[in-house]
C-alpha cells in the first residue's frame, strides 16, 4: 500500500487561522481569498496563494508555499499596523507548530517574509472617491509576501 | 600554500562565461510565465521577453497592466506569472 501525503487547502487553512487571531480583530472577518465584494468595508485584506512547490523534488511531502498578503484601506498607519502584526503572527505563532482548522490540520515550518512590508504612497488617484463611495480604489496600502514551509498533520497522511 | 589572486576583470570574465546560461534561465522564466496566467491575457503573453541591458539579463513584461497581473489590485487577484516562472527556474528569493 502506498502512503500518500494529502495536503489540505493551505490557503483556506491560513484564512481560518488568520481570522482566529485576536491581534487581527480590526479586520473582523474581512479577509478574502477570492473576489472582494463590491460594497467594501475597510480595512480589509486578501490572501493569495502564488505557488507551493515541493521542498524535495518529487516527494510532494513538504511544500514551501508562497503567499501574498494585501491590506487595504484605513489610514496608512493602521494598515501598516495590521500588516506588521500579521508578519509577527506568522513568524512567531504560526511557525513551528501544528494547527487545526476546519479546512484541515497542518504543520507550519520556517516562515520568512523576504521583502518585508511594502507600502504604497497615496496619490490623488488612490485617494479619489469613486461613484460607490469607495476610497483607495487602485492599490493596496501594505503588501508582503511570505514563504511558509508546510506539511499535512500526521492524521492527513494515510494510505 | 597557494594563493588565489583574482584577475582585475574577473567580474567581466564570469559575466561573459555565464551569459548563455543566464539567458536560458531567463527564457525558462518567460516560458513558465506565459503558461501561468489566465488564458485571456494574450497581449500580456506577447509582451513577455528576455532583456539584456545595463540591468543585466532577465525576464520582463512590457504590458501596461503587467504590474496588476503580477501583483493584483483591489479588484483582481495577483496571478504572479513572473514570480511563478522564477520559482520554476530555480530557488527564487525575492529581494
Amino acid at each position: 500500500m502506498t502512503t500518500l501525503p494529502r495536503h489540505p487547502d493551505y490557503r483556506a487553512c491560513l484564512y481560518l487561522w488568520s481570522v482566529a487571531q485576536t491581534e487581527l480583530a480590526s479586520l473582523g472577518d474581512r479577509i478574502y481569498t477570492e473576489s472582494i465584494p463590491s460594497r467594501k468595508t475597510f480595512p480589509l485584506a486578501k490572501i493569495t496563494q502564488l505557488t507551493a512547490p515541493g521542498i524535495v523534488e518529487g516527494t510532494h511531502a513538504v511544500v514551501r508555499g508562497r503567499f501574498q498578503f494585501d491590506v487595504y484601506g484605513g489610514s496608512p498607519t493602521a494598515t501598516w499596523r495590521i500588516a506588521d502584526d500579521w508578519v509577527s503572527l506568522l513568524v512567531h505563532r504560526l511557525a513551528g507548530r501544528q494547527h487545526s482548522t476546519d479546512a484541515g490540520d497542518f504543520i507550519a515550518g520556517l516562515v520568512t517574509c523576504p521583502t518585508g512590508i511594502s507600502r504604497t504612497t497615496d496619490t490623488p488617484k488612490t485617494q479619489s472617491q469613486t461613484d460607490d463611495g469607495e476610497t483607495s480604489e487602485a492599490r493596496p496600502r501594505c503588501r508582503f509576501t511570505a514563504l511558509i514551509v508546510l506539511r499535512p498533520a500526521p492524521a492527513l497522511i494515510g494510505s | 600554500m597557494g594563493r588565489f589572486i583574482p584577475a582585475a576583470s574577473l567580474d567581466r570574465v564570469v559575466s561573459d562565461a555565464t551569459r548563455p546560461e543566464r539567458r536560458s534561465v531567463a527564457a525558462e522564466v518567460v516560458q513558465v510565465a506565459s503558461e501561468s496566467n489566465n488564458d485571456d491575457t494574450g497581449a500580456y503573453d506577447r509582451s513577455l521577453g528576455v532583456f539584456e541591458d545595463r540591468r543585466g539579463i532577465g525576464a520582463e513584461s512590457t504590458d501596461f497592466a503587467a504590474h496588476i497581473i503580477e501583483w493584483g489590485d483591489l479588484r483582481q487577484a495577483a496571478q504572479a506569472p513572473i514570480r511563478t516562472g522564477a520559482e520554476a527556474a530555480g530557488r527564487f528569493e525575492e529581494r
